[in-house]
């Protein structure tokens, strides 16, 4: 059996020592009660699961709108009735059998479905892995005809984790609520949103985590997230940890608005102190201008409201000037034409003339 | 950047605008079958009711015994704008493609690399495709139309010729040698003033 820890030889290495050995069994992996599995035959991956990335094949077809309620319940129905005849066939089957799929669509979302299953074991960076070819448990009864070669597997699981780098920083945990942003970026003139955007959106209600829109749209923790961060780099979603951040800006609104209905109130309350004070001055005011008149009344007298003398409790509202320096100054006192600083990425520091001649003479020797 | 399995990877980065010929680029001299989300996300999408989608193409030179040339090609379309700074981090330079038969599509290619001299400085070098005849009216027509400083290189190519692509990276390779020697120059410079 060949067995060992992640640290000491990576996945990439034991894919490909399976690969060129054109190995039969099953790959398990184990790491603090997470664990995967990964299924060969003569070197090549059929099947792969992992605890972390898993969602079923149902449901992803399910997410996908692959398949309708009917279609749904009619294949579980199936799945119950073979299960009672004491034969097991797999959802996805079952689906094709009654044309509800086709075989291009389940291959499809069996290979996305592998895919994320390694992209989910590649992230991890310790862990135990033993290789099974013997026992019953190193095959899997996986109708679906499916080869995936291990280089192709490696190469987009690599694709994939660059890409998750930056995802991260805009996605930081599966608890992360997702809102919409009450106002789109200034930039925003127009959006574009492909269907499956649209699709994702829809499921966004300001209560949901990152976690729950995987789980409900079904298409995997990568695209999904992929998605989100495309999003809410366009301008139109946020996500946040709301014990560190505070809740999405859509609550900070409603907070905003229940702060400004009180602000709103004690102005009513004033105003109408006001229009009480200066009824009560009206019926006080010396009448000069009605002297001998017997008729002259305080309402009639009273002048315009922005000739009026204000009263010596009246509320004064100050506005001081604020002493800020100009904005998008350096701290050397001089502008900064561009608003933020040159933030442009640059050339790996890391990459030096040595690196590059041997690229220059590698290429040349292709 | 360092593979986990040691091999030192260095990233390039192919962009153009649609059909510019940026996967023909990449699969003319990479040595794996160039992994096009194109196909993946189309057969994906076509559960969701066959939408063409991203299109990002991914080729690999090995050049060295642990040393890695990657290229990467972006999606031509606008509205995978959000893709391109992703495919930027980290890159040596890149390559900006451009399609002579469409003159159209040089205000495109004027946009893209707007957003790359915007987001990145790092070298980088115009390729013009498709040029069947008078090369050097060619380079010359998109180094005009694009406003390529003198000091970057447009050179006219074919795609589908590997020694017409290797040409290119070579050319963009020494490109980011330069800039190296002249950045190393100036550091000198300034240690010995300071």
């Amino acid at each position: 059996m060949l067995e060992g820890t992640l640290e000491s030889f990576t996945l990439p290495d034991i894919f490909q020592l399976l690969a060129f050995t054109k190995k039969t069994g099953c790959l398990k992996l184990e790491r603090n009660g997470a664990s995967g599995r990964v299924y060969f035959d003569d070197g090549e991956v059929y099947y792969a699961l992992s605890s972390g990335g898993r969602l079923a094949l149902g449901r992803r077809l399910v997410g996908a709108g692959e398949v309708d309620t009917d279609q749904l319940r009619a294949a579980l129905d199936k799945q119950r009735e073979l299960a009672d005849d004491g034969e097991g066939l797999r959802l996805g089957q079952i689906l094709l059998d009654q044309d509800a799929i086709d075989q291009d669509t389940l291959e499809t979302f069996v290979r996305e479905q592998i895919q994320d299953a390694i992209f989910d074991l590649m992230r991890w960076d310790d862990g135990n892995f033993s290789f099974d070819s013997e026992s019953d448990e190193a095959t899997v009864d996986e109708p679906i005809e499916l080869s995936v070669t291990v280089e192709n597997l490696i190469m987009e699981g690599s694709r994939r984790l660059e890409e998750w780098e930056n995802v991260k920083k805009k996605i930081p945990s599966m608890d992360a609520v997702v809102a919409m942003q009450p106002r789109p970026g200034d930039d925003e003139v127009e959006v574009n949103l492909r269907p499956e955007e649209w699709q994702l959106l829809t499921l966004v209600d300001g209560q949901r985590t990152v976690g729950d829109l995987v789980d409900i749209y079904g298409q995997g923790q990568f695209s999904t997230c992929k998605l989100l961060f495309g999003l809410v780099g366009a301008g139109l979603l946020e996500v946040r940890d709301v014990e560190t951040e505070g809740p999405p800006s859509v609550a900070a609104l409603l907070q905003q608005r229940e702060l400004l209905r009180e602000l709103e109130k004690q102005e009513d309350e004033r105003a109408r102190e006001g229009r009480l004070r200066k009824e009560r001055l009206g019926d006080d005011r010396p009448a000069a201008d009605t002297a001998g008149d017997d008729e002259g009344g305080s309402e009639e007298a009273e002048p315009p409201e922005d000739e009026a003398t204000p009263a010596a409790e009246e509320v004064e509202v100050e506005t001081e000037p604020q002493d800020e320096g100009p904005a998008d100054e350096d701290s050397d006192g001089q502008p900064d034409p561009s608003g933020n600083g040159d933030q442009r990425l640059t050339t790996d520091p890391d990459i030096d003339e040595d690196l590059v001649q041997r690229l220059i003479e590698g290429v040349k020797g292709l | 950047m360092a593979g986990r399995n040691g091999m030192r990877t260095v990233k390039v980065v192919v962009t153009g605008p649609f059909g510019a010929g940026k996967t023909t680029f990449i699969q003319t001299i990479s040595e794996i079958t160039v992994l096009s989300t194109e196909k993946q996300v189309s057969d994906h999408t076509r559960a969701l009711k066959g939408h063409t989608t991203v299109a990002m193409d991914f080729g690999r030179i090995t050049v060295a015994e642990g040393l890695a040339l990657y290229l990467f090609g972006t999606p031509g379309q606008e509205r995978f704008d959000f893709m391109w700074e992703i495919l930027a981090e980290g890159m040596l330079g890149f390559v900006l493609m451009v399609d002579h038969d469409r003159e159209e599509s040089l205000d495109e290619a004027g946009r893209i690399l707007e957003f790359f001299t915007d987001i990145a400085d790092v070298p980088f070098i115009v390729a013009v495709n498709k040029v069947d005849e008078e090369p050097e009216s060619a380079v010359e027509a998109a180094r005009s139309k694009l406003a390529i400083p003198e000091g970057v290189k447009v050179v006219p190519i074919d795609a589908r010729e590997r020694e017409d692509v290797k040409q290119s990276l070579i050319t963009l390779l020494y490109t980011v040698l330069e800039q190296l020697t002249s950045r190393d120059g100036q550091a000198e410079l300034v240690g010995e003033a300071g």
